[in-house]
């Protein structure tokens, strides 16, 4: 019954609206206030309409608010309280009993003497947003801290790989050497046992010594050794591989696979292979990087021919949004399904026995893109051939480099 | 209509009450010593400005508007490169920010910011040149130099670039007030000026 003697002086219209808003004259007397603020503050209209904001809210009377309340009243500019800064300017509530957290912006309003204005609150429920930005900010700083970690073990991994794979070696060396040594004291031994005359049952005896054991041990012996250098060759690769500088620049890509066609050409045709390219997109990389990967590439394309097919090893580039995708292409053995996954992983071969290597190859290619900010992936058919994507950030200036590659 | 010194004086001088007047709002908010300064202001055409802030900061800029109408028209800006936007909102609430992109809570806060002193130069430009405007709610845009110009932005825009010093404790941090008029508004404004310049003298503004 009271709601309805109540005037709120047109404003009726707002009563509705979906964020809170009020209407004050320059006593600071309340004109209108709306249902969404009666839901939020608890207070009902009937009971502060035609009262002073100021008893029921006290802190509008502290100047940081009143001064910028105030030049409203002269028809000044919108005024923002923000909710970082204020948290809220009406003490209200929310239903899990959570203090609102609101954004609101005081206008003015022409009042019913035209020569003077009214302030007119908006105010806005921010607190879903600023738990959802809070929330972000926090996953954003745990990522941010989580990779900040990876990136530090991954450095104390590459000085433990350097420092170990260069201790191993003096050793490596000294077992290498004496095994050597042991060798030309075997032959010695046998010399000199050639000139006694030994009794032959005594001679029984030593000969599958001599002539078996000790020779094949050694062997074992200097096969292992062998191996373990190429190892650690390959493990201070990859970690040198992780501490060089890198000097960025574009990359005529053309340029580049014209210059390793040349370098592999003796091999292709000893292979009865040939190397097809198509047109090139340039991209940004570290040049003598990005040519170890595709050296690397059509390397592995010749050693895992299929010696029953003429061999064909075809590179192609596309640009894709921000990034150009190269694909080395073959028609040779492929590669099982259940080992494509492994073979980026430092020291997986899939066939040993068959080809020479450490293992390595593709993990070192694989350590070079993602520094050269991109990436690889693969795709084969066992018996048919492999597919292998390269991406890498695009050359954004076309221009610049047309002018670089003329 | 070009400017003459004495016009361009007291344009400076209009500008620095208004920014006098902000500096006394954030100080009362914040309850902090910050200064605001006005080292100088500059007439610029659009090709100008757009020359100015892409030498003078970097691209990714923070600006807040606000649009004005009436006895003149134009609109207000207040811009800062991005990391000076960052710094100072963490200077102003001690929320340290992760990037150069505001979140909205943080960007809420930069309207106020740029709320106040905007307020405060266009309040004291209408007040003593006893100009009757009506304000837009005020917006908050982050982008390059090309995109926070007002899209209704012509050739024939003349704006009135203020730079703005903040100092709060040790950190300096600028960022500018960018009035754009059209020119017939702008003429209105050195009219104005000029009326004032003639009455009152320029140093009783």
């Amino acid at each position: 019954m009271m709601k309805q003697e109540i005037s709120m002086q047109g404003f009726d219209v707002l009563d509705s609206a979906p964020v809170g808003m009020c209407v004050i004259d320059r006593d600071y007397k309340v004109i209108f206030w709306n249902s969404c603020l009666e839901d939020w503050t608890g207070i009902n209209r009937e009971d502060i309409i035609g009262t002073d904001l100021r008893e029921r809210f006290p802190h509008l009377k502290d100047p940081k608010y009143h001064i910028r309340i105030d030049s409203i009243f002269e028809g000044g500019p919108p005024t923002i309280f923000s909710s970082q800064l204020h948290k809220q300017l009406f003490s209200s509530k929310l239903p899990n009993g959570e203090p609102m957290i609101q954004h609101t912006i005081i206008t003015a309003v022409p009042a019913q003497d035209e020569d003077d204005f009214n302030a007119l609150f908006a105010v806005q429920d921010v607190t879903e947003l600023t738990h959802l930005v809070m929330e972000s900010k926090r996953a954003e700083r745990a990522l941010a801290k989580l990779n900040e970690e990876i990136t530090e073990k991954n450095k104390e991994l590459e000085t433990v790989i350097h420092v170990t794979s260069h201790d191993l070696r003096s050793p490596l060396v000294n077992v290498q050497g004496f095994s050597k040594e042991l060798c030309y004291t075997m032959e010695e031994l046998a010399s000199i046992l050639n000139d006694v005359e030994i009794p032959q049952d005594v001679w029984e005896n030593l000969s599958p010594i001599f002539e078996e054991d000790i020779p094949d041990t050694l062997e074992f012996i200097q096969a292992s050794v062998s191996k373990m250098d190429t190892l650690l060759t390959g493990l201070l690769r990859l970690s040198r591989l992780g501490r060089a500088a890198l000097n960025f620049e574009d990359l005529d890509m053309n340029a580049m696979l014209s210059d390793i066609k040349k370098s592999f050409e003796f091999r292709v045709k000893e292979a009865g292979m040939s190397v097809v390219t198509g047109d090139l997109p340039p991209c940004i990389g570290d040049a003598v990087q990005i040519n170890q990967v595709f050296s690397n590439l059509v390397d592995n394309a010749l050693k895992y021919r299929d010696p029953e097919k003429h061999g064909i090893i075809k590179i192609t580039g596309e640009r894709k949004g921000g990034e150009v995708v190269y694909c080395v292409e073959d028609n040779g053995l492929g590669i099982p399904e259940k080992n494509q996954k492994d073979i980026f992983i430092i020291f997986r071969r899939l066939d040993p026995k068959s080809t020479e290597g450490e293992g390595l190859g593709l993990s070192i290619v694989s350590k070079i893109l993602s520094r050269n900010n991109g990436g690889i992936r693969v795709e084969s058919t066992e018996g048919e051939g492999s597919k292998f994507f390269v991406s890498l950030p695009f050359v954004r200036d076309k221009n610049k480099r047309g002018e670089n590659s003329e | 209509m070009q400017p003459t010194d004495k016009q361009i004086d007291a344009l400076r001088e209009l500008i620095n009450i208004g920014v006098g007047h902000g500096a006394d709002v954030l100080n009362t908010m914040l309850n902090s010593h910050i200064q605001l300064q006005v080292p100088y202001i500059k007439v610029l055409s659009p090709d100008e400005l757009q020359r100015e802030m892409e030498t003078n900061t970097e691209n990714r800029l923070a600006s807040v508007k606000l649009g004005f109408k009436g006895d003149t028209s134009g609109t207000a800006e207040l811009i800062f490169p991005a990391e000076s936007a960052s710094k100072l909102i963490t200077a102003f609430t001690g929320d340290e920010g992760d990037d150069l992109n505001l979140d909205s809570i943080r960007a809420g806060t930069l309207n106020e910011v740029g709320n106040i002193v905007l307020n405060t130069v266009v309040g004291s430009i209408s007040n003593i040149l006893k100009f009757n405007l009506k304000y837009s709610v005020p917006s908050y845009v982050e982008g390059d130099s090309t995109n926070l110009l007002p899209p209704e932005i012509g050739s024939d825009t003349v704006i009135l670039l203020a730079r703005t010093r903040f100092l709060i404790e040790e950190l300096k941090i600028e960022g500018d007030v960018a009035l754009f008029f059209e020119l017939s508004s702008f003429d209105m404004l050195l009219e104005a000026v000029e009326s004032i310049i003639v009455c009152e003298g320029v140093n009783t503004i």
